[in-house]
Protein backbone atom coordinates (compact mmCIF):
# COMPACT_ATOMS: atom_id res chain seq x y z
CA UNK A 1 0.00 0.00 0.00
CA UNK A 2 1.73 2.93 -0.95
CA UNK A 3 -0.14 5.50 1.23
CA UNK A 4 1.43 3.03 4.66
CA UNK A 5 5.09 3.25 2.93
CA UNK A 6 4.89 6.73 2.78
CA UNK A 7 3.69 6.97 6.26
CA UNK A 8 6.38 4.73 7.32
CA UNK A 9 9.27 6.22 5.32
CA UNK A 10 8.33 9.93 7.29
CA UNK A 11 8.65 8.09 10.65
CA UNK A 12 11.68 6.60 9.52
CA UNK A 13 12.80 10.18 8.61
CA UNK A 14 11.77 11.72 11.83
CA UNK A 15 13.23 9.34 13.47
CA UNK A 16 16.52 10.03 11.79
CA UNK A 17 16.18 13.73 12.23
CA UNK A 18 16.15 13.08 16.07
CA UNK A 19 18.82 10.66 16.88
CA UNK A 20 20.55 13.04 14.90
CA UNK A 21 20.35 15.22 18.04
CA UNK A 22 20.64 12.12 20.85
CA UNK A 23 24.08 13.12 22.04
CA UNK A 24 22.70 16.67 22.65
CA UNK A 25 19.84 15.81 24.21
CA UNK A 26 22.10 13.44 26.78
CA UNK A 27 24.33 16.41 26.95
CA UNK A 28 21.61 18.73 27.77
CA UNK A 29 19.82 16.04 30.06
CA UNK A 30 22.72 15.30 32.16
CA UNK A 31 23.38 19.11 33.10
CA UNK A 32 20.06 19.68 33.67
CA UNK A 33 20.59 16.79 36.06
CA UNK A 34 24.18 17.66 37.79
CA UNK A 35 22.39 21.44 38.71
CA UNK A 36 19.47 19.86 40.20
CA UNK A 37 21.33 17.28 42.48
CA UNK A 38 23.82 20.17 43.37
CA UNK A 39 21.20 22.24 44.60
CA UNK A 40 19.02 19.83 46.17
CA UNK A 41 21.36 17.52 47.49
CA UNK A 42 24.75 19.17 47.38
CA UNK A 43 26.50 17.53 44.75
CA UNK A 44 30.14 18.43 44.54
CA UNK A 45 30.33 20.40 41.15
CA UNK A 46 33.25 18.62 40.76
CA UNK A 47 31.56 15.67 39.90
CA UNK A 48 28.62 14.08 37.72
CA UNK A 49 27.84 16.10 34.09
CA UNK A 50 27.64 19.74 34.85
CA UNK A 51 31.17 20.06 33.65
CA UNK A 52 32.59 22.52 37.05
CA UNK A 53 35.63 20.02 37.04
CA UNK A 54 38.29 23.04 38.57
CA UNK A 55 35.50 25.48 38.84
CA UNK A 56 34.70 25.62 42.47
CA UNK A 57 37.02 24.58 45.91
CA UNK A 58 33.94 22.95 46.92
CA UNK A 59 35.99 19.59 46.70
CA UNK A 60 36.53 16.06 48.31
CA UNK A 61 39.68 17.08 49.72
CA UNK A 62 38.06 19.83 51.83
CA UNK A 63 34.86 17.41 52.78
CA UNK A 64 34.69 15.97 55.56
CA UNK A 65 31.85 12.84 56.75
CA UNK A 66 32.12 12.61 60.67
CA UNK A 67 29.82 9.50 62.10
CA UNK A 68 29.23 9.30 65.67
CA UNK A 69 26.94 7.07 67.90
CA UNK A 70 25.16 9.15 70.46
CA UNK A 71 23.83 8.21 73.81
CA UNK A 72 20.77 9.08 75.51
CA UNK A 73 22.44 12.26 76.96
CA UNK A 74 23.71 13.38 73.68
CA UNK A 75 27.46 12.39 74.41
CA UNK A 76 28.92 11.68 70.67
CA UNK A 77 31.49 9.03 70.27
CA UNK A 78 33.09 9.30 66.96
CA UNK A 79 32.81 6.17 64.69
CA UNK A 80 36.04 5.85 62.90
CA UNK A 81 35.17 3.83 59.58
CA UNK A 82 38.25 2.64 57.25
CA UNK A 83 39.02 1.22 54.52
CA UNK A 84 36.04 -1.48 53.53
CA UNK A 85 33.90 1.30 54.01
CA UNK A 86 35.77 4.29 51.59
CA UNK A 87 33.19 3.87 48.76
CA UNK A 88 30.37 4.61 51.17
CA UNK A 89 32.05 7.71 52.82
CA UNK A 90 33.41 8.76 49.55
CA UNK A 91 29.26 8.98 48.30
CA UNK A 92 28.07 10.47 51.23
CA UNK A 93 31.02 13.16 51.20
CA UNK A 94 30.47 13.94 47.58
CA UNK A 95 26.43 13.65 47.50
CA UNK A 96 25.10 13.93 50.95
CA UNK A 97 21.55 13.04 50.20
CA UNK A 98 19.05 11.38 52.34
CA UNK A 99 19.93 7.79 50.90
CA UNK A 100 23.71 8.30 50.31
CA UNK A 101 23.82 9.53 54.28
CA UNK A 102 21.55 6.41 55.06
CA UNK A 103 23.11 4.20 53.22
CA UNK A 104 26.48 5.33 55.44
CA UNK A 105 24.77 4.98 59.12
CA UNK A 106 23.68 1.35 57.87
CA UNK A 107 27.50 0.55 56.71
CA UNK A 108 28.56 1.85 59.75
CA UNK A 109 25.93 -0.13 61.95
CA UNK A 110 27.57 -3.70 60.52
CA UNK A 111 31.12 -2.03 61.01
CA UNK A 112 30.12 -1.76 64.92
CA UNK A 113 28.13 -4.80 64.80
CA UNK A 114 31.45 -6.58 63.17
CA UNK A 115 33.83 -5.39 66.23
CA UNK A 116 31.62 -6.26 69.61
CA UNK A 117 34.83 -5.44 71.43
CA UNK A 118 34.10 -1.92 71.21
CA UNK A 119 31.88 -0.90 74.01
CA UNK A 120 29.69 2.19 75.06
CA UNK A 121 28.64 2.92 78.53
CA UNK A 122 24.87 2.44 77.50
CA UNK A 123 23.56 1.38 73.89
CA UNK A 124 23.53 4.49 71.99
CA UNK A 125 20.19 6.21 70.78
CA UNK A 126 21.47 6.70 67.40
CA UNK A 127 23.65 7.19 64.99
CA UNK A 128 24.37 10.87 63.41
CA UNK A 129 25.98 11.49 60.16
CA UNK A 130 27.46 14.97 59.46
CA UNK A 131 28.88 16.51 56.32
CA UNK A 132 31.01 19.45 56.74
CA UNK A 133 32.65 21.54 53.76
CA UNK A 134 35.77 24.08 53.76
CA UNK A 135 35.23 28.10 52.77
CA UNK A 136 37.65 30.46 52.25
CA UNK A 137 37.86 33.88 52.58
CA UNK A 138 38.97 35.96 49.48
CA UNK A 139 43.02 37.75 49.97
CA UNK A 140 43.34 36.28 52.83
CA UNK A 141 42.13 32.19 52.51
CA UNK A 142 40.80 32.50 56.34
CA UNK A 143 39.25 29.38 56.94
CA UNK A 144 35.71 28.44 58.10
CA UNK A 145 33.91 25.13 57.91
CA UNK A 146 30.44 24.50 57.46
CA UNK A 147 27.88 21.41 58.05
CA UNK A 148 26.42 21.04 54.64
CA UNK A 149 23.83 18.07 55.81
CA UNK A 150 23.40 16.38 58.55
CA UNK A 151 21.11 12.89 59.80
CA UNK A 152 20.14 11.29 62.59
CA UNK A 153 19.20 7.22 62.10
CA UNK A 154 18.12 4.80 64.97
CA UNK A 155 20.58 2.85 66.17
CA UNK A 156 19.14 -0.68 66.28
CA UNK A 157 16.51 -0.53 63.01
CA UNK A 158 18.40 1.52 60.40
CA UNK A 159 14.94 4.08 60.84
CA UNK B 1 60.21 0.09 -6.16
CA UNK B 2 58.44 2.26 -8.76
CA UNK B 3 57.55 4.05 -5.09
CA UNK B 4 60.23 6.42 -4.32
CA UNK B 5 57.98 8.41 -1.92
CA UNK B 6 59.77 8.59 1.29
CA UNK B 7 58.25 7.98 5.07
CA UNK B 8 56.84 11.64 5.62
CA UNK B 9 55.30 11.85 1.49
CA UNK B 10 53.62 8.58 2.74
CA UNK B 11 52.26 9.83 6.12
CA UNK B 12 51.54 13.43 4.40
CA UNK B 13 49.46 11.28 1.68
CA UNK B 14 47.86 8.90 4.46
CA UNK B 15 46.60 11.94 6.11
CA UNK B 16 45.57 13.61 3.11
CA UNK B 17 43.22 10.98 2.66
CA UNK B 18 41.41 10.46 6.23
CA UNK B 19 38.28 11.66 6.43
CA UNK B 20 37.07 13.65 9.35
CA UNK B 21 35.06 11.02 10.66
CA UNK B 22 37.76 8.22 9.71
CA UNK B 23 40.20 10.43 11.63
CA UNK B 24 38.27 10.86 14.84
CA UNK B 25 36.89 7.48 15.59
CA UNK B 26 40.94 6.17 14.84
CA UNK B 27 41.61 8.91 17.68
CA UNK B 28 39.18 8.08 19.77
CA UNK B 29 40.77 4.17 19.72
CA UNK B 30 43.94 5.59 20.47
CA UNK B 31 42.50 7.76 23.30
CA UNK B 32 40.88 4.43 24.40
CA UNK B 33 44.23 2.51 23.85
CA UNK B 34 46.27 4.81 25.77
CA UNK B 35 44.02 5.50 28.73
CA UNK B 36 41.44 2.71 29.02
CA UNK B 37 38.08 3.32 31.21
CA UNK B 38 36.28 1.51 33.72
CA UNK B 39 36.93 -1.05 35.95
CA UNK B 40 38.88 -4.44 35.78
CA UNK B 41 35.83 -5.87 33.93
CA UNK B 42 35.02 -3.18 31.74
CA UNK B 43 38.77 -2.08 30.76
CA UNK B 44 39.59 -5.19 28.74
CA UNK B 45 36.77 -4.94 26.85
CA UNK B 46 36.95 -1.01 25.83
CA UNK B 47 40.70 -1.90 25.19
CA UNK B 48 39.76 -5.21 22.37
CA UNK B 49 37.27 -2.96 20.83
CA UNK B 50 39.80 0.05 20.59
CA UNK B 51 42.41 -2.18 18.71
CA UNK B 52 39.90 -3.62 16.94
CA UNK B 53 38.46 -0.43 15.79
CA UNK B 54 42.12 0.70 14.74
CA UNK B 55 43.58 -2.37 13.23
CA UNK B 56 41.02 -3.69 11.42
CA UNK B 57 39.73 -2.46 7.70
CA UNK B 58 37.01 -0.62 7.79
CA UNK B 59 35.65 -1.20 11.38
CA UNK B 60 35.91 2.43 12.61
CA UNK B 61 32.53 2.84 10.52
CA UNK B 62 30.74 0.11 12.14
CA UNK B 63 27.53 0.85 14.38
CA UNK B 64 28.43 -1.99 16.14
CA UNK B 65 32.07 -1.10 17.32
CA UNK B 66 30.59 2.33 18.80
CA UNK B 67 27.22 0.64 19.95
CA UNK B 68 29.20 -1.83 22.18
CA UNK B 69 31.28 1.07 23.45
CA UNK B 70 28.77 3.58 23.84
CA UNK B 71 27.66 0.38 26.14
CA UNK B 72 30.49 0.05 28.13
CA UNK B 73 31.34 3.71 28.80
CA UNK B 74 27.71 4.12 29.22
CA UNK B 75 28.13 1.54 32.28
CA UNK B 76 30.70 2.92 33.86
CA UNK B 77 28.64 6.20 34.37
CA UNK B 78 25.85 4.50 35.35
CA UNK B 79 27.88 2.34 38.30
CA UNK B 80 29.40 5.32 39.64
CA UNK B 81 25.78 7.59 39.42
CA UNK B 82 26.27 10.18 39.51
CA UNK B 83 29.93 10.73 40.78
CA UNK B 84 31.41 10.01 37.86
CA UNK B 85 33.55 12.57 36.47
CA UNK B 86 33.00 15.04 33.77
CA UNK B 87 35.36 12.95 31.37
CA UNK B 88 33.32 9.71 32.03
CA UNK B 89 30.46 11.49 30.60
CA UNK B 90 31.58 13.03 27.74
CA UNK B 91 33.35 10.19 26.17
CA UNK B 92 29.76 8.42 26.48
CA UNK B 93 28.21 11.41 24.87
CA UNK B 94 30.74 10.89 22.27
CA UNK B 95 30.36 7.26 21.46
CA UNK B 96 26.68 7.96 21.55
CA UNK B 97 27.24 10.28 18.24
CA UNK B 98 29.78 7.62 16.47
CA UNK B 99 27.02 5.32 16.82
CA UNK B 100 24.40 7.49 15.50
CA UNK B 101 26.54 8.67 12.59
CA UNK B 102 27.52 5.13 11.58
CA UNK B 103 24.15 4.12 12.24
CA UNK B 104 22.76 6.61 9.85
CA UNK B 105 25.74 6.87 7.61
CA UNK B 106 26.44 10.52 7.91
CA UNK B 107 29.55 11.93 8.72
CA UNK B 108 27.45 15.40 8.54
CA UNK B 109 26.01 13.88 11.94
CA UNK B 110 29.22 13.35 13.44
CA UNK B 111 30.49 16.90 12.46
CA UNK B 112 27.32 18.77 13.86
CA UNK B 113 27.43 16.59 17.33
CA UNK B 114 30.96 17.02 17.61
CA UNK B 115 30.88 21.19 17.48
CA UNK B 116 28.14 21.10 19.38
CA UNK B 117 28.98 18.89 22.40
CA UNK B 118 32.26 20.79 22.63
CA UNK B 119 30.84 23.86 22.37
CA UNK B 120 27.80 22.89 24.77
CA UNK B 121 30.27 21.45 26.93
CA UNK B 122 32.93 24.35 27.19
CA UNK B 123 29.62 26.75 27.60
CA UNK B 124 28.70 25.53 30.66
CA UNK B 125 32.79 25.32 32.33
CA UNK B 126 32.90 28.73 31.66
CA UNK B 127 29.56 29.06 33.28
CA UNK B 128 30.45 27.67 36.22
CA UNK B 129 33.60 29.10 36.15
CA UNK B 130 32.33 32.60 35.77
CA UNK B 131 29.41 32.35 38.80
CA UNK B 132 31.10 30.37 40.89
CA UNK B 133 31.64 32.41 44.09
CA UNK B 134 35.21 31.13 44.83
CA UNK B 135 36.66 31.59 40.92
CA UNK B 136 36.85 35.08 39.50
CA UNK B 137 38.35 36.38 42.58
CA UNK B 138 41.48 34.04 42.70
CA UNK B 139 40.54 31.91 45.53
CA UNK B 140 40.08 28.55 43.43
CA UNK B 141 43.41 28.81 42.28
CA UNK B 142 45.27 30.07 45.08
CA UNK B 143 43.78 27.23 47.12
CA UNK B 144 44.04 24.64 44.08
CA UNK B 145 47.55 25.14 44.04
CA UNK B 146 48.60 24.73 47.37
CA UNK B 147 45.93 21.60 47.91
CA UNK B 148 46.14 19.39 44.51
CA UNK B 149 49.77 17.66 44.69
CA UNK B 150 49.86 17.35 41.10
CA UNK B 151 50.28 21.20 40.51
CA UNK B 152 53.14 21.34 43.31
CA UNK B 153 55.99 21.21 40.74
CA UNK B 154 54.31 24.05 38.35
CA UNK B 155 53.66 26.20 41.61
CA UNK B 156 57.45 25.66 43.19
CA UNK B 157 58.74 26.77 39.76
CA UNK B 158 56.77 29.70 38.98
CA UNK B 159 56.49 31.34 43.04
CA UNK B 160 58.31 32.02 45.70
CA UNK B 161 56.83 29.22 47.63
CA UNK B 162 58.83 26.76 49.70
CA UNK B 163 57.81 23.39 50.05
CA UNK B 164 56.95 23.82 53.22
CA UNK B 165 54.94 26.18 53.07
CA UNK B 166 52.84 24.14 50.41
CA UNK B 167 53.03 21.71 52.97
CA UNK B 168 51.48 23.97 55.76
CA UNK B 169 49.33 25.53 53.63
CA UNK B 170 47.59 22.23 52.33
CA UNK B 171 47.08 21.10 55.92
CA UNK B 172 45.55 24.83 57.19
CA UNK B 173 43.06 24.02 54.29
CA UNK B 174 42.14 20.82 54.58
CA UNK B 175 41.60 21.39 58.11
CA UNK B 176 38.29 20.88 59.73
CA UNK B 177 37.81 23.91 62.05
CA UNK B 178 33.85 23.17 63.82
CA UNK B 179 34.68 25.93 66.20
CA UNK B 180 33.95 28.98 64.09
CA UNK B 181 35.85 31.65 66.64
CA UNK B 182 39.29 29.66 67.35
CA UNK B 183 40.04 29.23 63.43
CA UNK B 184 43.80 30.31 63.32
CA UNK B 185 44.67 32.60 60.67
CA UNK B 186 46.27 31.41 57.36
CA UNK B 187 49.50 30.27 57.89
CA UNK B 188 52.00 32.66 56.07
CA UNK B 189 51.53 35.28 53.97
CA UNK B 190 51.10 34.74 50.33
CA UNK B 191 53.88 35.93 48.44
CA UNK B 192 53.49 38.36 45.03
CA UNK B 193 54.35 35.87 42.75
CA UNK B 194 51.61 33.19 43.95
CA UNK B 195 49.28 35.73 44.11
CA UNK B 196 50.33 37.06 40.75
CA UNK B 197 49.95 33.33 39.20
CA UNK B 198 46.92 32.58 40.48
CA UNK B 199 45.44 35.84 39.14
CA UNK B 200 46.91 34.83 35.68
CA UNK B 201 45.74 31.17 35.82
CA UNK B 202 42.02 32.43 36.26
CA UNK B 203 42.10 34.84 33.84
CA UNK B 204 43.93 32.84 30.98
CA UNK B 205 41.39 29.80 31.85
CA UNK B 206 38.10 32.14 32.15
CA UNK B 207 39.43 33.81 28.12
CA UNK B 208 40.52 30.29 27.02
CA UNK B 209 37.37 28.34 27.90
CA UNK B 210 34.50 31.15 26.79
CA UNK B 211 36.52 31.30 23.27
CA UNK B 212 36.24 28.23 22.68
CA UNK B 213 32.32 27.63 23.46
CA UNK B 214 31.84 31.00 21.21
CA UNK B 215 33.96 30.04 18.38
CA UNK B 216 32.30 25.88 18.34
CA UNK B 217 28.56 27.50 19.08
CA UNK B 218 29.05 30.17 15.98
CA UNK B 219 28.20 29.11 12.60
CA UNK B 220 30.38 27.28 11.23
CA UNK B 221 31.05 30.30 8.33
CA UNK B 222 31.43 32.82 10.79
CA UNK B 223 34.72 34.64 11.67
CA UNK B 224 34.35 33.86 14.96
CA UNK B 225 33.18 30.09 14.12
CA UNK B 226 36.80 29.68 11.78
CA UNK B 227 38.60 30.24 15.04
CA UNK B 228 37.19 26.95 16.35
CA UNK B 229 40.83 24.36 15.56
CA UNK B 230 42.94 27.31 16.50
CA UNK B 231 40.98 27.82 19.63
CA UNK B 232 41.18 24.38 20.65
CA UNK B 233 44.71 23.71 20.15
CA UNK B 234 45.99 26.52 22.17
CA UNK B 235 44.07 25.16 24.99
CA UNK B 236 45.11 22.16 24.75
CA UNK B 237 48.60 22.74 24.42
CA UNK B 238 48.59 25.54 27.16
CA UNK B 239 46.02 23.56 29.61
CA UNK B 240 47.66 20.03 29.70
CA UNK B 241 50.96 21.44 30.38
CA UNK B 242 50.06 21.95 33.69
CA UNK B 243 47.21 19.67 34.09
CA UNK B 244 47.69 16.51 34.11
CA UNK B 245 44.72 14.91 32.16
CA UNK B 246 45.52 13.68 28.81
CA UNK B 247 42.95 11.75 28.33
CA UNK B 248 40.36 14.33 28.53
CA UNK B 249 42.44 16.57 26.17
CA UNK B 250 43.11 13.62 23.54
CA UNK B 251 39.06 12.77 23.17
CA UNK B 252 38.74 16.64 22.51
CA UNK B 253 40.93 16.47 19.97
CA UNK B 254 39.65 13.51 18.35
CA UNK B 255 36.45 15.74 18.70
CA UNK B 256 37.65 18.46 17.31
CA UNK B 257 38.99 16.42 14.29
CA UNK B 258 35.02 15.07 13.50
CA UNK B 259 34.62 18.74 12.73
CA UNK B 260 37.97 20.15 11.53
CA UNK B 261 39.74 21.63 8.37
CA UNK B 262 40.65 18.75 6.86
CA UNK B 263 43.94 20.53 5.39
CA UNK B 264 46.82 18.58 5.83
CA UNK B 265 48.61 21.15 7.91
CA UNK B 266 45.81 21.32 10.54
CA UNK B 267 45.97 17.69 10.94
CA UNK B 268 50.21 17.90 11.61
CA UNK B 269 48.69 20.39 13.70
CA UNK B 270 46.77 18.34 15.60
CA UNK B 271 48.63 15.12 15.95
CA UNK B 272 51.32 17.19 16.76
CA UNK B 273 48.95 18.54 20.16
CA UNK B 274 48.46 15.03 20.84
CA UNK B 275 51.52 13.98 21.12
CA UNK B 276 52.57 16.54 22.90
CA UNK B 277 49.44 15.77 25.77
CA UNK B 278 50.95 12.52 26.29
CA UNK B 279 54.70 14.47 26.44
CA UNK B 280 53.13 16.46 29.08
CA UNK B 281 52.19 13.37 31.15
CA UNK B 282 55.05 11.44 30.87
CA UNK B 283 57.77 13.88 31.03
CA UNK B 284 57.77 15.85 34.08
CA UNK B 285 59.12 19.04 33.08
CA UNK B 286 58.44 21.26 35.95
CA UNK B 287 59.96 18.53 38.19
CA UNK B 288 62.82 18.63 35.60
CA UNK B 289 63.03 22.49 35.13
CA UNK B 290 62.93 23.13 39.26
CA UNK B 291 65.62 20.88 39.95
CA UNK B 292 67.62 22.06 37.14
CA UNK B 293 67.33 25.45 38.62
CA UNK B 294 68.22 24.31 41.95
CA UNK B 295 71.76 23.55 40.88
Amino acid sequence: MPGGETVRAGARGRLRQVSGWLPVLLLASGLGVHLWQVRAHQLSPWLGAGFGMFASTDVGSVRRVEVFAVLADGTRYPVLLGSPYEDALRRARDLPSGRELERLAGVAREALAAQPDIAFPETPRHLRVEVWRNRYEPGSLQASSSMIATRDFAFDDGG
Amino acid sequence: MGDKAGPWQRLAAGLRRLTPAELAARLTCLTLLFSPVGDWFVRPATMALAGAGLLLPGAWRSPWLWGALALLTGARVIADWPLADNHAYLLFYWCVALVVAAALRDPEVLARNARLLIGLMFAAAAWQKWTSPDYPNDVFFLTTFLLDPRFTDFTLLFTTLTPDQIEAGRAYLEALHREPGTVPQFPFELPASFRLLATASTWWNLFEQTLVAASFLAPPGSRLGRLRDAAMLLFCFTIYAVAPVPSFGWLLLAMTAAQGTPTLRARLWLLGCFAILGFYYEVPWAGLLLEASAR
